[in-house]
């Protein structure tokens, strides 16, 4: 009888044992965790959950809630006070941003000559950026207090000039949270701006100036062309900041006289937190969110730069 | 060896006794608590505290501040939908209708005896009750009026304060010659201190605001006329030059400043910032008088009362019982005329008023008794109030700068309340 049975080889010390075949995973996955789990966590499902809430009609005033459609939105679109607050919001993100990025933009090409006391120049620049916001809405309360112990009313007095009703004016009231504003913002600007300025090429300015560029064509010509991109990113996040301001104008002016300087951020902080209509301030809160993506992409189509149709 | 033995036995008793012992979660405003910031308040609270302990060892007080302002309303409204109540609160009076109808109080109908009810002024006790049953107790208020300075009222011969509205402006206007504004009484949209200086002069001249199931009917025929004659009284305030338009900017404390530097004679505050007043202007402690609001014809002001009150929000039987004991300890006689006077409160038991010799003896607490014994009156217990006293406090800025008519505000306050009126019956 033949046997049938053949001899298996041992597997050498030397052979590798087969093993089961694990999916292959890109290292990078690793190594974007983090930053995703952060994104998605902390970014990404608020504004989600933020939406959801908009479309109930969850009240801390009472127990429970339930699914309501876009009867929020709709109540938004009825608010008596929609038009004025608008206006507002729109004037005051409008006036910050523009003036923010150009006084921004004058400090930072100052603040880039190697004047005498420059480096003293760009520590003092930064102050206002240092303090914390609620603190500067609450100081220039005080300064601009209708009193006459209100701080610009007494230097107003010893130039002889009577006391002014600083924040009970609607247009002066306006005017000064933007002016407030602005004083908070541009160092943030300028540290952007200024970061900008100091990358860009020595040469060109030198080519320039050996064609016989004036220093206005220059800036024109050299500097505003290079700078976009960072002009973009300083527009952006000005936007995004007037936009959903809230500590200065609350503390400033709580969006008064009346309602001459509320805005939308104020708007939700009453709905949410004073009148505890969680749903209807979510609402606002998506409209502002909306407001905001719009912005985003309006800058990135109109400042992003064109690609040549030549590509040759 | 014998006393050994007994002292460990003691010993291990009392740590099982402590260990043992209820721990009562209680919820409190700062300023009421042995945390407060305002030193005699937090010693009269610290002090209240330990002697509560040392009567109930088998209760522990652990406490935890709330904000006064509308997030302690929601914090313990949040609590109430997410079961974890405290088991005790000090709860603004305003707050109580919503925080039942959010089933967050106990009522203390069973707990709080007959007896000691009648210590306190009926509209105390009407002000923490809905539908019969007390929810609360009362253990201050602040009453709202007219501060000013005698002296400055003497060099004007006048040898009281005006009553009715016209003897006012003729005050005002001797006193605009001299640069001085006649009165200054806040008006800032949505602040609850605005709506009350409104309401003793709305409730003087007969308006109401809610009727008796709670529903809206300030803009009704005569209650409408009523809030637009409050409207005008301070829209023709302003236009007289009698008060300045920038009161629409301003709370009680953002008067003040106003008030310290002789700028303005009389300010819109509370009886509850005395004695603060008192401590930044020392001068006027023997020159600060409290009047009630001057009333267009011989029409008489109604007091508001509001202040903060003690509940219950435990569940359970056992905790309700030490809650019970320690709100009783809190606002009886003796204890609630101790914080009062370290707080500069006005009492609302009777008796504190007249054994207390700070409240029966000196001359502004002796004013404040009168308009404590006159006409007085709480705001609504009804969950709309909120809503109502927002909506008629928001019209003032417009009405003063003469964009909007009285009726026009009184049409548009209503049609805010109505629309959260609807939608809170639908829930």
């Amino acid at each position: 009888m033949q046997s049938t049975a053949q001899t298996i080889p041992l597997p050498s010390s030397r052979r590798r044992i087969p093993r089961p075949r694990l999916p292959r995973v890109n290292g990078f996955f690793f190594f974007i965790l983090p930053g995703v789990s952060f994104v998605l966590s902390l970014t990404l499902f608020p504004a989600l959950y933020g939406i959801y809430i908009s479309l109930t009609n969850l009240n801390l005033g009472y127990v429970g809630y339930s699914f309501v459609g876009l009867e929020n939105y709709g109540r938004l679109l009825e608010w008596d006070d929609l038009g004025l607050v608008t206006r507002n919001t729109l004037g005051f993100v409008a006036s910050v941003v523009v003036l923010q990025v150009a006084i921004g933009l004058l400090v930072s090409i100052l603040l880039n000559q190697k004047l005498v006391g420059h480096q003293v120049m760009r520590s003092l620049t930064i102050l206002p950026w240092v303090l914390p916001s609620v603190v500067v809405g609450l100081v220039f309360a005080q300064i601009f207090g209708g009193s006459r112990l209100g701080i610009a009313n007494y230097v107003l007095s010893l130039f002889g000039v009577g006391q002014m009703s600083w924040l009970a004016d609607p247009a002066l009231a306006m005017a000064l949270l933007v002016a407030v504003s602005v004083w908070r913002g541009v160092p943030f600007t300028v540290i952007i701006l200024l970061g900008g300025l100091q990358t860009l090429p020595r040469e060109l300015y030198e080519a320039a100036v050996i064609d016989g560029a004036t220093a206005w064509q220059r800036f024109r010509y050299v500097t505003l062309p290079l700078l976009k991109p960072i002009l973009m990113i300083s527009l952006i996040m000005g936007t995004g900041g007037a936009l959903n301001s809230l500590d200065i104008p609350l503390a400033l002016t709580g969006g008064g006289p009346g309602s001459a300087t509320e805005l939308f951020s104020i708007s939700l902080y009453k709905q949410s937190f004073f009148h505890l209509d969680i749903s209807y301030g979510a609402a606002i809160g998506t409209v502002m969110l909306v407001v905001n993506l719009v912005l985003i992409v309006l800058y990135l189509l109109v400042l992003q730069p064109r690609r040549s149709a030549n590509h040759d | 060896m014998h006393a050994k033995f007994t002292v460990a036995a003691a010993a291990l008793l009392l740590t099982v006794a402590h260990a043992s012992a209820i721990e009562l979660k209680v919820l409190v405003p700062a300023q009421y608590s042995p945390a407060s910031g305002f030193i005699p308040g937090s010693v009269v609270h610290k002090d209240l505290y330990a002697k509560f302990e040392a009567q109930n060892p088998d209760i522990k007080l652990n406490y935890e501040v709330l904000d006064t302002g509308p997030q302690g309303l929601q914090k313990i409204l949040t609590q109430a939908t997410t079961n974890s109540l405290p088991d005790a609160a000090i709860v603004d009076g305003q707050w109580i209708a919503r925080l039942v109808q959010a089933k967050a109080l106990q009522p203390l109908d069973q707990l709080w005896p007959a007896s000691d009810r009648a210590d306190f002024h009926p509209a105390v006790v009407e002000a923490v009750s809905i539908d019969g049953k007390p929810y609360a107790i009362m253990f201050q208020t602040g009453m709202r009026g007219l501060l000013y300075r005698p002296s400055v009222l003497a060099a004007q011969g006048e040898k009281e304060f005006p009553k009715t509205f016209d003897d006012f402006l003729k005050l005002a206007s001797k006193l605009k010659d001299k640069k001085v504004v006649a009165e200054l009484v806040p008006a800032k949209a949505t602040d609850e201190p605005s709506t009350m200086h409104m309401l003793s002069i709305f409730w003087g001249l007969g308006g109401k605001l809610v009727d008796e199931h709670g529903a809206p009917v300030f803009f009704t025929e005569e209650n409408g006329k009523a809030l637009a004659r409050v409207y005008e009284m301070y829209r023709d305030l302003v236009a007289k030059g009698a008060m300045r338009a920038e009161v629409t900017t301003m709370d009680e404390a953002a008067l003040r400043p106003f008030f310290y530097g002789h700028e303005v004679f009389a300010m819109g505050g509370s009886s509850s910032n005395v004695k603060q007043i008192w401590s930044e202007q020392p001068d006027t402690v023997n020159d600060l008088a409290v009047a009630a609001y001057p009333m267009p014809g011989s029409g008489k002001p109604v007091t508001i009362l509001g202040g903060f009150t003690y509940a219950i929000t435990a569940r359970d039987p056992k905790k309700v019982e030490a809650a019970w004991k320690f709100v009783s300890f809190m606002t009886a006689p003796a204890q609630m005329g101790a914080i009062n006077e370290a707080l500069g409160q006005l009492p609302v038991r009777t008796s504190v008023w007249s054994t207390n010799g700070f409240f029966s003896t000196n001359p502004m607490m002796v004013s404040y008794k009168a308009m404590y014994d006159g006409p007085m009156q709480t705001r609504p217990v009804a969950p709309i109030y909120t809503t109502i006293s927002s909506a008629i406090s928001s019209q003032l800025p417009g009405v003063i700068a003469g964009t909007l008519s009285p009726s026009d505000a009184v049409n548009r306050a209503r049609d805010a309340v109505m629309v959260e009126f609807k939608r809170q019956q639908s829930r």
